[in-house]
């Protein structure tokens, strides 16, 4: 899935449900748009991340934004891997140095810890578009109401 | 340095996944929860009511799509169709959203919601979504025709499309709007219309969710085209 950047400084479009605004951000990188790679934006450690992996190797390429909107307030964090398992791509769920993927021919879900770099396998098949992954946290409120 | 500040030390292993899973023709699908170390504890759980998956009723069930890559406050948006429906899994609260804010009537639009989040400012949950007219409607003006007791249809018609003035004198073209956000607030139980936003791109469909994180929620645009 290679990408290329047709359009202008809205690379990633946040939505601010308090201010009911817009805000685009341009992507970190120019130059890799042309090249061949996997690519998602993912929640890490509540930060917004952008990761992805080169010409279809095993390993990731990890930016973190530090503040919406703002080009210059990417920071390159890492790369990491390259691990053992087929072809990846990163899917939206990060968690606690928590980055799960998909694995290219099986679709099989796993994660990577980037703490200790274990690379781990659950049992959900993530057939691409049929599945779909959110982190859950039980909360027992009622919803909110007019007062 | 900046690595080592940015990954925290532990784990709080009470991390759960909620997983859908689909399969098959006619559909399958399926609610998990998974929890432990290596999430190998699997919880089943059941649709809420308005999402009921009857396989005698209606074997052709269309797929529903979770909003976003996380629970706000323990809620999840789902969306099937064009039916969008807020639900609580821990106390089986649910809430279905009204149609949307329309300036036509009695035309459905073809695309769900695009993102869920929680406005902490006024203690809210809202659902954001880019509406437009399905493709068919693309192109041209359509008439609109009065209801049946419509003083209109006393008058002698026969005859008065012949001038090709009269549908518009009379106001009964509706002219195709642009495509425009809006947005539903679970407060007032209504969408309305989000000025000066027409032109933010939506998500890239089907591959990129949107990321829900500190009030907002993220996604990559179809600015970028897969090739």
């Amino acid at each position: 899935m290679p990408l290329v950047d047709s359009g202008p400084d809205n690379d990633i479009v946040s939505f601010n449900f308090s201010e009911e605004t817009f805000i685009a951000t341009t992507l970190p990188f120019s130059d890799v748009k042309y090249r061949s790679y996997r690519f998602n934006l993912v929640e890490l450690n509540e930060s917004l991340s952008v990761i992805y992996n080169y010409d279809m190797t095993p390993d990731f390429h990890i930016w973190v934004l530090g503040e919406v909107g703002i080009k210059e307030s990417w920071t390159n964090l890492f790369v990491v891997g390259p691990y053992n398992c087929s072809i990846v791509s990163p899917v939206t769920v990060g968690n606690k140095n928590r980055v799960f993927f998909r694995e290219e021919d099986s679709y099989d879900i796993g994660w990577i810890d980037l703490s200790t770099q274990k690379v781990q396998e659950i049992g959900v098949n993530g057939e691409l578009v049929c599945s779909h992954m959110v982190i859950f946290k039980e909360n027992f409120l009622p919803f909110p109401r007019n007062e | 340095m900046f690595r080592t500040n940015f990954l925290i030390s532990k784990h709080d292993d009470e991390t759960r996944l909620l997983v859908k899973e689909q399969s098959g023709f006619p559909i399958h699908q399926s609610l998990s929860i998974l929890s432990g170390e290596r999430f190998e504890n699997r919880f089943n759980l059941e649709w809420p009511l308005p999402l009921k998956q009857d396989h005698n009723a209606n074997p052709f069930a269309l797929p529903i799509f979770i909003l976003g890559s996380a629970t706000v406050n323990g809620t999840l948006c789902l969306c099937q169709g064009l039916t969008t429906v807020l639900w609580n899994p821990a106390t089986a609260e649910f809430k279905i959203l009204p149609p949307s804010f329309q300036p036509a009537e009695n035309i459905d639009f073809n695309f769900p919601s695009h993102g869920f989040g929680y406005d902490r400012v006024t203690d809210n949950y809202k659902v954001i979504r880019k509406v437009w007219y399905p493709s068919v409607f693309e192109g041209c003006d359509w008439v609109y025709l009065p209801d049946k007791d419509d003083p209109f249809w006393e008058r002698d018609v026969h005859g008065l499309d012949k001038n090709d003035g009269f549908w518009e004198e009379n106001e009964l073209v509706v002219k195709l709007y642009q495509p425009f956000w809006e947005i539903y607030s679970l407060k007032s139980d209504s969408w309305r219309k989000l000025h000066g936003f027409d032109d933010m791109p939506v998500p890239y469909p089907g591959i990129t969710p949107t990321v829900n994180l500190n009030g907002f929620c993220h996604w990559l645009t179809q600015d970028l085209i897969m090739i």
